[in-house]
């Protein structure tokens, strides 16, 4: 079946050999062969690949996510530090007095 | 067609000891090396490529993936001598997760073949118990057969006889392609 045939609104194809035409929406991202020349040509993809974009936003959340968790756990550890250093120095002027 | 890629018989083994990617060395039966395969590693979409000899001194093969994640992941297969795409192989991302189920794509997209792995009962031992069990995998059309990709029980270097039925109508360079793809794809999910 020619790739012109049912390929509707699918992505459209310029062969360097000058033919234009249009594949099935399955093959955007692939690859076609030119109906005049036989060659290969680049199929543009149709829209955003949601799939791998969900993929990195989640990665970018989990980063950043980290990055907060680990700057709060830093300050709790800061706090506590502050709180002990600020006892033992209670501590050692209660006993010196 | 070269030469190198109209043989009924192969023998694909995974190179061991790669940094980035993966490579492949293609045997025929009297146990030459007939191909190169290496898989293009830090790249969005699957990429890999088969050439003549280690030195990459020709290109045969781009085996391509069409989207960057997919879970029905297509691969356009292209003739890189005659520029011309030879079909692709589209996975069953549903049926493979119980058993690897493959589709044989001609240039426009039509079905050719369906690949499977052998037995259900097999393929649930190897999911679940252990993949130890060497992978069979079957190619036919209408009930014809037209190829098999068998692996060679080794647990630590992975290789696969390819046998392409004689008189198959399957392209030998699809069948090869197969044969990569189950290497390179089916064997990283392991």
């Amino acid at each position: 079946m020619s790739p012109d045939r049912e390929a509707g609104n699918g992505p459209r194809v310029d062969c360097s050999c000058g033919r234009v035409f249009r594949v099935p929406r399955s093959l955007g991202g692939g690859l076609a062969n030119c109906p005049s020349c036989g060659q290969v040509n680049e199929v543009p993809s149709i829209g955003v690949e949601w799939l791998f974009v969900l993929g990195v936003g989640f990665g970018a959340f989990v980063v950043l996510a980290a990055a907060f968790g680990a700057w709060q756990a830093g300050g709790l550890l800061v706090g506590l530090g502050t709180l002990a250093v600020g006892g033992a120095i209670l501590a050692g002027v209660v006993a010196a007095l | 067609m070269t030469a190198a890629l109209t043989g009924h018989r192969y023998m694909i083994r995974r190179k061991i000891l790669t940094i980035a990617g993966a490579k492949f060395h293609v045997f025929d039966p009297a146990e030459r090396v007939v191909a190169f395969v290496q898989q293009a590693a830090f790249k969005l979409k699957e990429d890999i490529r088969v050439y003549a000899d280690e030195a990459k001194s020709r290109e045969l093969l781009i085996i391509q993936a069409r989207k960057i994640i997919d879970f029905s992941a297509a691969y356009d297969v292209v003739d890189a001598v005659e520029r011309t795409k030879v079909g692709a192989l589209r996975r069953k991302g549903m049926r493979s997760l119980l058993r690897d189920s493959w589709e044989f794509l001609d240039a426009n997209d039509q079905p050719l073949a369906t690949l499977q792995e052998d037995s259900m009962a097999k393929a649930l031992l190897r999911r679940f118990l252990t993949n130890l069990v060497p992978q069979t995998f079957h190619v036919a059309a209408g009930g014809q057969h037209l190829a098999t990709y068998r692996q060679r029980f080794n647990p630590f270097v992975h290789k696969l006889d390819v046998s392409v039925s004689q008189g198959s109508a399957l392209d030998p360079r699809l069948a090869l392609a197969g044969g990569i793809l189950i290497s390179a794809i089916e064997g990283r999910q392991q």
